[in-house]
């Protein structure tokens, strides 16, 4: 774990980094007008909280203390103020630490797994400064300063956890209903060995998020010549003669395997970002942002600048 | 060693690692290159997309070949191969005998024939057997002693090819005593396939000696690649040609080549061979004055005294004049007094005869040809004129020859060797005691020495020299009585030569005899060829330059070739030939071939005379055994196998390059290819230049269209507006000048002021663009002599009403002042009353064009003769340019269907009219200038001639 940990606290300062930088990004991208108010949801129904819902008649069942006096004053009959429902959220991340994530081609400055982590910690700051109670899956929710601190220990620990590492789906915990999930991976592994995962979170009331972080050379394939590719995990092995002649078939391959995906997470009504490694994180940032606060079907939502677009290709859905 | 075949080898056991070759094989194809190894998570999408590449991960089926052949090689290699290894065995057990042709026909081959001598002295050496070299050309002194192969080696290195034909009999002889009742020798004969007569005998001598058991060995070269011989002849009209010939064989060609003395190449003719032929011509088409600089011929490519053919004054052609005082009688030919002349000269010189009867510009004429000789027959006093003109002829080396005659005998000049005594004698007429006299021997001092006089050339009449004055001239023949016949004498550097005879047969019969033409020929050949460069010519006609030599009648050798052809300094065995045998002095070890004689008069000596045949060698009789000369050189093949393999080896290393760089490689040829395109780029610059060339050709098209039909031009403004104008404009007033007028001018030619020809318009409209810019210097100095030589421009500023006060100095004329500010231009003045242009055609009084008003400027009408410009003068007072500013092409504009394109302003029918009439009248005035001028003088003239 202390080998880690250095690594690791860069990547929390370069997350803590781009967190900060994060608003004034919003206002440099000009396209929501206001951020994201996070933490206190309204639940868009009646229930504890402080905002002002609606006034309704009142009931037999209701206590006299909830009767709006002032405006019950203003009629003959009594009111009552109902409030909304508000209630911090909860967040489960999940980073995929296996053996594949740690890959980085030629193409990219930063592995797969750094930028997961890097997303993971910014994004746990965002969510930690709205309110919002973080936690990596399987840990205790926290909120406050030191959750994304924790957050980042819990990382850790699980990367040097060898039994941890291995694993490259997301695992299956009890998530409190109405909680969200953020899952960072490459989710290269067949659909099949992934759809039931997600299906044992989704059943538990749970919204997921998926970020898809890939290397520029995994969606493109940039080898040539003789080559003999080795799966990260697995012992899979695949020699080419001519590396260069299976790009375009590997690219439908890619696509496939991505809409196999979104075709799953269609079902389960979450949603699906893809991320890739030589393109700046705040992109893929502000796009997850913009997604779990569910501002993309806001009328105020404008579709991402082009910079933007570009780091979410076609499989970008939800 | 072993050997197969063409094909030995020095180590063969190493042939037996041939057996791994499978082997390498085999591990070659199981074997694939090492891929590179990339950890690469979506391998799993990978898998089953490789399964159509598979089979190219192992190594190519080229690839594995390459390294086969390879290892192949290399194993080749280390066999030692030898190609063509020497395995014959020599006949018989004594001493080894080769006997070398080593005449001049053995020289072109040389090479090979040492590499024989080579192969069998190693064969001696092997065999240990002593070797007895002997060449059949060379002196007679050569001794004859069985040699060591080292000795050999050396008297083979030695043993060069000889200037003559070897002298076979002799070398039998000598071998004959030697070796008497020894039957045991190998005997090898390298010969050059050529008999001189006695080859039989010659290789009967030969197989004794190698006694019955062994055969005799006889080297022949190639058919077709024998012995050329070279012979230069003289060819119709004094062509140089020569012929070449050989003893048979197939069908061959070459070249031969004319060399100066200093050996600077002349020419080449080709010759070629016919299956079989002995003989071959060639001719040289060389101009008689570098003809005669002709000293040596050469087969090109044959390096032997045969085919080298050395030329000397004798096979130079001259120039001779004739000129008879007679008008020539074709009627009567053989009385002409030059038939006999001619005849006897033609086969050697260039007869030239004059042409009129005028005797003095006959002379003047042919003198200036470069003649050698001047022959003049019967003419007795020359015109002091002409007189002078041979004297200095004569005086820079001309040789003059007079022959007598009727006028001669009466009246004579100066140009004569010795003054006559008037009247000549006549011998045996009617009248006379004496007898019709013959030729006496020539005396040695006479160039004539050497020709003897037939006893039937007989004179009857001829002219006498004052006894008192033959002092100062020689005597070259004379009759028995000893009265001069030939009479000469010497002149600054030429002579004057008289025959006391006619050059017919008048006087006697010597024009009929074979001696004339050896005279004449022998008089020619002692002249100078180019009279006025004596130097450069190199023959003086001196037989007295060397006395010694002309008195013992010796001629000492100056240079001999060498058995290569090479032209060297004699050797001190090289005797000199007596002058009278030189004619049928054969080559020999004591007179190689080459020049002899003083350096004023040398005479060539070839192999190859006029008779020479070359003979076959017969079918040779007794044992005997023909061998090649091509015998092929054992080859060691190891350093070409591996280089072979280091070659293949190269190449793999490439291959593997490519196959581990893969894209890399690829990117580097793109790159590659991203430098190559500046390449591209010049490249492509270079074919728009070319492009260039071609639309330069274009304007030749264009000048020829010009050329070809009259037509109106405009200046091409760039405003494609304005030019459109133009050429509707131009085009309508072509077609009103076809309908009205007799021009038929062609469609107008838009005219680019700066590239292109103005000399083929006669007229230029220039419609001045208000943003003109000004000219290049080039272009108004084109402009300035286009208007000198009488072109005529129409400066169109077409800004007549766009300036208000009408009249005041428009836009137009502001750029018209930057366009032609620079010109040189006369004053101008509106186009004054009763000046040609109101009247060319049509009688006009103003100049409208689309607008009516601006006035038409011409050059000022100089109000006095004294006042008239040159340039008026010279352009017959037609004004070179014209200024408007009424915009006439617009108003000449029509379209297809003849209506006008522009209004008119102020308007109606009858100014365009009138336009077209303005348009009408400037055609005329450009085409014919002041010609209706002349009219106003016609009551003038109708009235002096009295009408």
């Amino acid at each position: 774990m202390a080998d880690t940990a250095s690594p690791l606290q860069e990547l929390e300062t370069h997350a803590h980094g781009l967190a900060a930088r994060m608003p004034s990004l919003l206002v440099a991208a000009r396209r929501i007008s206001h951020t994201v108010a996070h933490g206190i949801h309204g639940r868009r129904r009646r229930g504890p909280g402080e905002t002002f819902w609606q006034f309704r008649h009142f009931e037999d069942s209701d206590a006299a203390e909830s009767i709006d006096w002032r405006r019950s004053a203003t009629s003959d009959h009594l009111y009552v103020r109902e409030r909304e429902w508000e209630a911090a959220h909860t967040v489960w991340m999940w980073i995929d630490l296996s053996a594949s994530m740690a890959f980085r081609s030629h193409l990219s400055a930063t592995s797969k797994m750094d930028r997961a982590i890097v997303l993971a910690l910014a994004m746990g700051e965002l969510l930690v400064q709205a309110g919002e109670r973080i936690a990596f899956m399987g840990g205790r929710p926290r909120a406050g300063r030191s959750a994304v601190n924790k957050l980042a220990l819990s990382i850790a620990r699980r990367a040097g956890d060898p039994a941890f590492a291995k694993d490259s789906l997301p695992p299956v915990t009890a998530l409190g209903q109405f909680s969200e999930c953020l899952l960072f991976s490459d989710f290269l592994e067949p659909v099949e060995d992934l759809a039931p995962r997600l299906e044992q979170l989704a059943v538990q009331g749970v919204r997921g998020h998926l970020l898809q972080i890939l290397d520029p050379a995994e969606e493109s394939l940039p080898y040539e010549g003789r080559t003999e590719f080795t799966a990260a995990e697995g012992a899979e092995q695949v020699t080419a003669g001519r590396a260069e002649s299976l790009r375009t078939r590997f690219h439908e391959r890619m696509v496939a395997h991505r809409h196999a995906i979104l075709a799953e997470l269609k079902r389960l009504e979450w949603s699906l970002l893809v991320h890739h490694t030589d393109r700046p994180a705040e992109e893929a940032l502000l796009a997850s942002h913009t997604r779990l606060a569910g501002l993309e079907h806001d009328y105020r939502y404008r579709p991402p600048a082009e910079a933007i677009d570009a780091g979410l290709p076609e499989g970008d859905a939800a | 060693m072993m050997s197969f075949g063409l094909l030995g080898f020095l180590q063969p056991w190493a042939l037996g690692a041939l057996i791994v070759l499978p082997a390498i094989w085999w591990l070659l194809r199981i074997t694939p290159p090492r891929p590179k190894t990339i950890v690469f998570p979506p391998t799993r999408l990978l898998k089953g997309l490789e399964d159509t590449e598979q089979t190219s991960a192992h190594s190519p089926w080229w690839l594995t070949a390459l390294r086969i052949i390879m290892a192949a090689l290399l194993i080749f290699a280390l066999a030692g191969p030898v190609l063509h290894p020497d395995r014959d065995a020599l006949p018989g057990s004594g001493p080894v005998l080769i006997v070398a042709d080593n005449g001049w026909a053995a020289a072109s081959g040389w090479r090979s024939r040492q590499a024989l001598i080579d192969t069998y002295i190693s064969r001696a050496e092997r065999d240990n057997r002593p070797i007895i070299l002997t060449g059949t050309a060379g002196s007679r002194e050569t001794s004859i002693s069985t040699m060591s192969p080292q000795e050999a080696r050396e008297a083979a290195a030695s043993l060069q090819p000889l200037p003559f034909d070897p002298d076979r009999a002799r070398l039998a002889k000598k071998l004959g005593d030697e070796f008497k009742g020894q039957e045991d020798l190998a005997v090898i004969w390298l010969s050059d396939g050529l008999d001189y007569g006695g080859a039989k005998e010659f290789s009967a001598a030969l197989s004794a000696l190698s006694g019955a058991r062994a055969p005799l060995s006889v080297a022949l070269p190639q058919s077709g690649s024998g012995a050329l011989g070279l012979r230069a002849v003289k060819g119709e009209k004094g062509k140089l040609s020569a012929q070449v010939i050989r003893s048979g064989g197939n069908v061959r060609g070459g070249s031969i080549q004319a060399f100066t003395a200093q050996g600077e190449q002349l020419g080449a003719a080709p010759f070629s061979f016919a299956e079989g032929a002995t003989a071959a011509d060639a001719a040289f088409d060389l101009p008689l004055e570098i003809r005669n600089q002709a000293a040596r011929l050469e087969i090109s490519g044959e390096t032997s005294a045969g085919a080298v053919h050395l030329l000397d004054a004798r096979s130079q052609w001259r120039r001779v004049g004739v000129i008879s005082g007679e008008a020539r009688e074709l009627a009567q030919p053989l009385l002409s007094p030059l038939y006999y002349v001619e005849r006897a000269l033609s086969p050697y010189t260039e007869v030239e005869a004059a042409k009129g009867s005028n005797i003095a510009s006959s002379v003047e004429e042919l003198l200036q040809r470069n003649l050698s000789v001047l022959i003049l027959a019967d003419i007795g006093k020359l015109v002091p004129g002409s007189l002078n003109l041979i004297e200095s002829w004569i005086g820079r080396g001309g040789t003059l020859v007079r022959f007598a005659g009727p006028r001669l005998e009466k009246n004579t000049d100066r140009l004569l060797p010795a003054e006559l005594r008037r009247g000549g004698r006549t011998l045996g007429g009617s009248l006379s005691w004496s007898t019709p006299q013959r030729l006496s021997a020539f005396e040695d001092t006479s160039p004539f020495f050497g020709l003897k006089p037939p006893a039937d050339v007989t004179v009857r009449r001829q002219v006498l020299t004052d006894p008192a004055a033959l002092r100062q001239a020689e005597v070259w023949a004379r009759l028995k009585d000893g009265t001069p016949l030939v009479s000469a004498a010497k002149r600054g550097d030429g002579w004057i030569v008289l025959f006391h005879i006619t050059a017919n047969s008048d006087w006697s019969s010597l024009p009929m005899s074979g001696l004339f033409v050896e005279m004449l020929r022998r008089i020619t050949e002692r002249s100078v060829t180019t009279p006025g460069d004596v130097k450069a010519a190199g023959g003086t006609p001196a037989p007295a330059a060397s006395p010694a030599a002309a008195q013992s009648g010796l001629l000492a050798p100056r240079e001999v070739l060498d058995g290569f052809g090479r032209l060297v300094a004699p050797s001190p065995a090289v005797a000199p030939i007596e002058a009278e045998k030189f004619k049928d002095a054969d080559p020999g070890p004591a007179r190689p071939p080459g020049y002899y004689g003083p350096a004023s008069s040398t005479r060539a000596l070839n192999i190859i005379r006029a008779a020479s045949v070359l003979k076959p060698l017969p079918p040779l009789s007794g044992q005997n055994q023909q061998i090649s000369y091509n015998v092929l050189e054992s080859v060691q093949l190891k350093p070409m196998l591996l280089g072979g393999a280091f070659l293949l080896f190269l190449a793999d290393m490439i291959v593997m390059l490519v196959f581990s760089a893969g894209g890399r490689f690829l990117t580097m040829v793109r790159r590659g290819a991203a430098a190559a395109a500046p390449a591209l780029l010049v490249l492509a610059i270079m074919a728009q230049s070319a492009g260039a060339q071609q639309s330069t050709s274009a304007g030749d098209a264009k000048a020829l269209e010009a050329a070809l039909a009259t037509r109106l031009a405009f200046v091409v403004t760039g405003d494609a507006e304005i030019d459109r104008v133009s050429r509707a404009g131009l085009s309508g007033l072509s077609r009103v000048l076809k309908a009205r007028t007799a021009i038929e001018p062609a469609e107008p030619a838009g005219i680019n002021i700066e590239t292109d020809e103005l000399a083929f318009y006669p007229l230029l409209y220039w419609p001045v663009r208000e943003n003109v810019k000004t000219l290049p210097d080039k272009t108004l100095a084109k402009i300035d002599a286009y208007m000198k030589q009488g072109g005529m421009i129409v400066f169109d500023t077409r800004d007549y009403q766009t300036t208000l006060p009408a009249g005041a100095q428009g836009p137009g004329a502001t750029a018209l002042s930057r366009l032609i500010g620079d010109l040189d231009i006369p004053p101008l003045e509106p186009v004054p009353e009763n000046h040609v242009l109101t009247k060319a055609f049509y009688l006009l009084k103003n100049f409208p064009g689309r607008w009516d008003g601006g006035a038409l400027w011409v050059e000022a009408t100089p109000a006095s003769d004294a006042d008239k410009s040159a340039r008026s003068r010279r352009t017959d007072g037609v004004s070179s340019l014209l200024i408007t500013s009424n915009d006439f092409a617009a108003a000449w504009a029509l379209d297809d269907t003849n209506r006008a394109l522009f209004p008119v302003v102020p308007g109606g029918d009858v100014q365009r009219e009138m336009a077209f009439r303005v348009g009408v009248n400037i055609v005329m005035y450009a085409l014919t200038g002041n010609y209706k001028a002349d009219q106003v003088h016609v009551p003038a003239l109708l009235e002096r001639l009295g009408q």
